[in-house]
């Protein structure tokens, strides 16, 4: 078997998986910016696009960095992909393959936003145009795209192979001449950083939401029909799923959050309901992503059992439905769940069910006997036993300690 | 002021951040464009290749004084 020596060939064949295989186009620069090549028939639209995204200024300022793949991003919500290529006796050069949405609803979330503009028809038709061509490529994707351009590049082994990515307070920031401008920016801006909460599973983001609402006008959230705040609100479900896999979240617990909050979201009707689902959308993500990175020690289909579990906790969960689940036996996925986490696979269930009763308990009016059903307890009188016997009360005198006088004990 | 053909929008667009007032891009249709506004520089960029759009549009200035400073973009009238 012959191997392909020149970095040259390799970024070559490079080039094609990525065109074939994802409809991304490769950008070829000097160290400075200049353009070398492209295969992209928006040549001069998206070098403009890469340039007011602060891409192209992030990209210039990785040569004097590690070689590793970098991840940029504009305001628009393109994602771009690059490297630098440093070879002896060769002035540096860098790759770059995009731009690309990393989710179908990107373009719909820009139209509505532009349908307030007053644009006329030519204006706004080549820009919906224009970004309606561009592919869509999942951030999983492009974190392979990246393995595979590092091994391109260098020939290296890419399994512990860390991306960079381009911050957001690098974008490119101008004066906006009206106020739906500055709305625009600054909602994006915001959105990033809720993002990067999520990505970083940081249980600190309800200051930053306090401060989002006191701020006032807000074009993603004000004044809007509910079909445009529901499509809106969808976006953003989609954007925090895909923040969360890059926290390391599995993709299909991200995935089944991600549904289960959309269908959510298109049954409840007020656009206060939506404010609601969004904000337990967004801690529900924080605190998966946090708990995944709190327990690295434990295998990785450890942590998907868990996250399963708490996932569908409301339905009734088997160790076979389990172990189908994870790919194991039943036998030896228990005995590994045992190992790793400590307590029994149906122990920790139903600790995690009695977590959840707490919760029912405490924050609504269902009765003793509802939540036992909610929850999978069967009679009252089981629930109540082994609520006793893990928190020392009674689901009754539980909820008075809470309560309080404040409401009727049922 | 009427844009000349191939500009380059990007040395366009970091001109117009050193004028001292506002620059738009007038379109024969009725659009305003502010070229310091980020998202207006998308919408722009996306005319590159209209070049109908752009030869019936215009550029103007807040200031007069910004004038000069983008002269080597557009057509002496």
């Amino acid at each position: 078997m012959s191997v392909i020596n020149s970095v040259n060939e390799r970024l070559l064949m490079y080039m094609g998986t990525a065109y074939h295989g994802y409809g991304l186009w490769t950008w070829y620069f000097s160290q400075s910016g200049q353009l070398y090549y492209t295969n992209c028939p928006y040549e001069k639209e998206l070098k403009s696009f890469f340039y007011l995204g602060g891409c192209m200024d992030y990209a210039i300022k990785q040569q004097n960095e590690p070689a590793t793949p970098f991840l940029m991003s504009d305001s628009v919500g393109l994602v771009w992909l690059g490297e630098y290529v440093r070879e002896p006796d060769q002035q540096q050069r860098f790759i770059v393959v995009g731009p690309a949405f990393h989710a179908y609803s990107s373009v719909h979330s820009i139209e509505d936003s532009l349908r307030k503009l007053n644009l006329s028809i030519p204006v706004r038709n080549s820009y919906v145009k224009l970004l309606l061509d561009m592919p869509v490529v999942s951030l999983q994707n492009f974190q392979s795209l990246a393995r595979v351009m590092h091994h391109s590049i260098g020939f290296e082994d890419t399994q512990n192979l860390e991306l960079r990515y381009q911050p957001t307070q690098q974008l490119t920031k101008s004066t906006a001449e009206g106020s739906l401008d500055e709305d625009y920016e600054r909602g994006n801006f915001r959105q990033q950083m809720l993002l990067q909460f999520v990505r970083e599973g940081n249980r600190n983001h309800e200051e930053f939401i306090k401060s989002l609402q006191s701020r006032g006008s807000d074009m993603y959230l004000e004044g809007n029909p509910l079909r445009n705040t529901k499509n809106t609100f969808i976006i953003f479900t989609s954007q925090c799923a895909g923040a969360a896999i890059e926290g390391g979240l599995p993709a299909k617990i991200a995935k089944e959050t991600e549904r289960a909050y959309i269908r959510k979201i298109e049954q409840n009707a007020t656009p206060t309901d939506l404010i609601n689902i969004t904000n337990e959308m967004l801690d529900a993500f924080i605190d998966l992503v946090a708990e995944y990175k709190e327990n690295s020690s434990i295998s990785r289909p450890i942590r998907l059992c868990c996250a399963y579990i708490k996932k569908h906790i409301a339905e009734p969960l088997s160790l076979k439905e389990l172990a189908a689940e994870i790919g194991y036996t039943e036998y030896y996925l228990s005995r590994k769940f045992q190992k790793e986490m400590g307590v029994k696979l149906l122990d920790y269930i139903k600790q995690v069910r009695l977590d959840y009763a707490k919760i029912l308990l405490s924050t609504t009016s269902l009765t003793v006997q509802e939540v036992s059903e909610r929850l999978q307890f069967g009679t009252r009188n089981y629930f109540t036993r082994i609520f006793k016997e893990y928190s020392g009360t009674s689901p009754v005198e539980y909820r008075q300690l809470v309560w309080g006088d404040r409401k009727e004990v049922k | 002021m009427k844009l000349k053909e191939d500009v380059d929008f990007i040395l366009l667009f970091k001109t117009v951040q050193s004028c001292g007032g506002e620059v738009f891009f007038c379109s024969a249709e009725g659009d305003k464009l502010n070229l310091k506004s980020t998202l207006s520089q998308y919408l722009f960029s996306a005319l590159i290749n209209r070049k109908d759009l752009l030869a019936t549009g215009r550029i103007v200035c807040d200031e007069q004084g910004d004038i000069p400073i983008l002269s080597e973009f557009c057509e002496t009238e």
